[in-house]
């Protein structure tokens, strides 16, 4: 226990004094906003109508209505943060290799895997943060835009399917930690976070989404529609055994891999 | 328990290269131990072996003569290092990228970071972020973060990387220190030997992945070529002269003649008589030592390759 401790300390003061930490923040924030005004929009069609093209755009979400907003939201979740998240994974791990400060990490009385389990903690954790600012700030803003339809039982339903997808998609993002390690650097988890994205949109098109697990947070948001939100428990256990693999083999690979 | 570290038939092989080949060396408490080669030798692979970054293809490591292969993350206290280019987190400040180590090695002694910040002479960029810090600094920072704990056991890769003169001499005096005063057995590599040979007891020199030769500082001496130089101001009959008395002759690249003959460097008086009476008086009669530089390049065979050769120096 000390020794996830002292793991702790150590990468959330990395976090907490990196830049990247607070464009996180910003980035996921502004896409919040972003969302919102396209409610706005919606929510004015006289206002969509003389603002052009960004009406047009804000006509293929649907309507100003809390269900709606909260599915976007989710959606947004899902797709970007399978890129956002995964940039954190890439990040957490990667810049030891990067910053070649991995050989402090190495020799020491905090055991390896203590130290790994604490870099994926934190990225549960900023992932977690990145997730409640879109909530936070997605509430607040729908608030202000005065969106239709609110009722415990939407809020409630909302709250579940954004939560929900936010964990799914933070828990796949455990095997772009893998890709980080093993490929000691940013680049090779980003390769893989992207071609998880195309691969998941092709598999999911023809019809095999709901068994990818880079495809089911996308799926249960209800990106593909309603029809295809609801899915079955083995969706679930995939992503489950996805999250557990990632760890798993991380902390395998840092236990045996050789450091030249 | 006599060594510190010990290492049996020690290899590691990348494939087809052989970076660490049948290696056996050891290094008792307290002392200071030289590890020479050229880059390449084999220097930073085996101090990477002994810290358990890397597994061994073949033989075995021992740290506090426990088998690598069988320790728990303890010992790891015990032992401070510096691989190789010394990194810290940039957007971190010194002190609390030494605030990490300090946590990671769970340590309790509330003022080892500011001691350790003094005595690396680190108190006036304490607070500056690593990434607006000049390499000799960022170098102090890595030798702080390897003696925070005050570690028994010390493994340097090519400490003094960066540092100016003046740090040198610093480094040198404090590690010197260390071994003196807190029996700390410190494991240095270096491609210099001039700077390894002032601080250490005993110098091992790696040559593609092999020990080469080990010598004890005091030792060193008895190994370096002596010859005899002279010079005449009719070379061809200084050579017949001495030629007749079965001694072999070379000549240097500036002229002068060469005597690597025992007797003769014993006593170059009698060499220098024999030119008199021959009416062949010497200009110059000096004996010159092989430096150390020359002295380790001849043992790895780069003297030829470097054209490099003491009566050039």
């Amino acid at each position: 226990m000390n020794n996830l401790k002292a793991g702790l300390w150590c990468e959330i003061v990395k976090v907490k004094k990196s830049k990247i930490f607070w464009i996180t923040i910003i980035a996921f924030s502004f896409i919040t906003v972003i969302i919102a005004l396209m409610m706005f929009i919606l929510k004015n069609p006289e206002l969509a109508r003389n603002t052009g093209l960004l009406g047009e755009k804000a006509q293929i979400i649907g309507e100003a209505s809390w269900p709606d907003y909260f599915e976007i939201l989710s959606q947004i979740i899902a797709m970007g943060g399978l890129v956002g998240y995964g940039f954190i994974a890439s990040w957490i791990f990667g810049r030891e290799f990067s910053d070649q400060t991995i050989e402090d990490l190495l020799s020491l009385p905090t055991s390896r895997t203590s130290i790994i389990t604490s870099k994926f903690i934190v990225m549960f954790l900023w992932s977690l943060l990145l997730s409640s600012i879109v909530l936070v700030i997605g509430l607040l803003a729908g608030q202000v835009v005065g969106l239709s339809n609110w009722s415990y039982a939407f809020f409630l339903k909302g709250i579940i399917l954004f939560s929900v997808t936010s964990l799914m998609t933070i828990g796949i993002s455990t095997l772009v930690a893998f890709f980080a390690s093993f490929g000691r650097g940013y680049l090779p988890p980003m390769g893989f976070v992207i071609s998880t994205l195309v691969f998941s949109q092709f598999l999911a098109a023809l019809g095999h989404g709901s068994y990818i697990p880079w495809s089911i947070p996308a799926l249960y948001s209800g990106a593909a529609g309603p029809s295809q939100s609801n899915l079955e428990p083995i969706s679930f256990i995939i992503v489950v055994i996805t999250a557990l693999i990632g760890y798993i083999i991380t902390i395998n690979w840092w236990k045996k891999a050789e450091f030249s | 328990m006599d060594n510190i570290i010990k290492t049996k038939e020690l290899s590691k092989q990348y494939n087809s290269i052989t970076a660490v080949d049948n290696l056996s060396l050891k290094v008792k408490k307290g002392d200071i131990y030289g590890f020479l080669g050229i880059n390449g030798a084999g220097k930073t692979t085996t101090i990477r072996l002994l810290l358990g970054m890397l597994k061994p293809t073949s033989g075995n490591c021992f740290l506090f003569d426990k088998d690598l292969t069988n320790i728990t993350e303890k010992i790891w206290n015990k032992v401070g290092y510096l691989v190789e280019n010394t990194h810290s987190y940039p957007e971190l400040t010194v002190r609390e990228n030494l605030k990490i180590v300090y946590k990671l090695r769970k340590l309790k002694q509330k003022n080892a970071i500011e001691n350790i910040i003094k005595k690396l002479n680190l108190i006036k960029y304490q607070d500056f972020k690593v990434k607006n810090l000049s390499s000799g600094n960022i170098q102090r920072l890595g030798l702080a973060k390897a003696l925070i704990h005050n570690p028994d056991l010390l493994l340097l890769d090519e400490p003094t990387r960066g540092l100016d003169p003046a740090g040198i001499v610093e480094v040198r005096k404090l590690l010197k220190d260390l071994a003196k005063n807190n029996e700390t057995t410190i494991f240095i590599s270096s491609h210099i030997l001039s700077e390894i040979s002032k601080l250490v007891d005993k110098i091992g020199i790696i040559h593609n992945g092999k020990l080469i030769k080990e010598v004890n500082k005091t030792d060193l001496e008895k190994y370096k070529e002596k010859r005899l130089i002279i010079n005449t101001k009719n070379n061809k009959k200084a050579v017949k002269i001495l030629e007749n008395n079965n001694l072999l002759i070379k000549e240097s690249k500036e002229g002068y003649l060469k005597i690597n003959n025992y007797n003769a460097l014993k006593s170059p008086d009698k060499i220098a008589i024999q030119l008199v009476e021959n009416n062949c008086p010497p200009t110059l009669l000096k004996i010159e030592e092989e430096d150390l530089e020359s002295y380790f390049l001849r043992l790895t065979g780069m003297k030829n390759k470097r054209e490099i050769s003491y009566e050039q120096s």
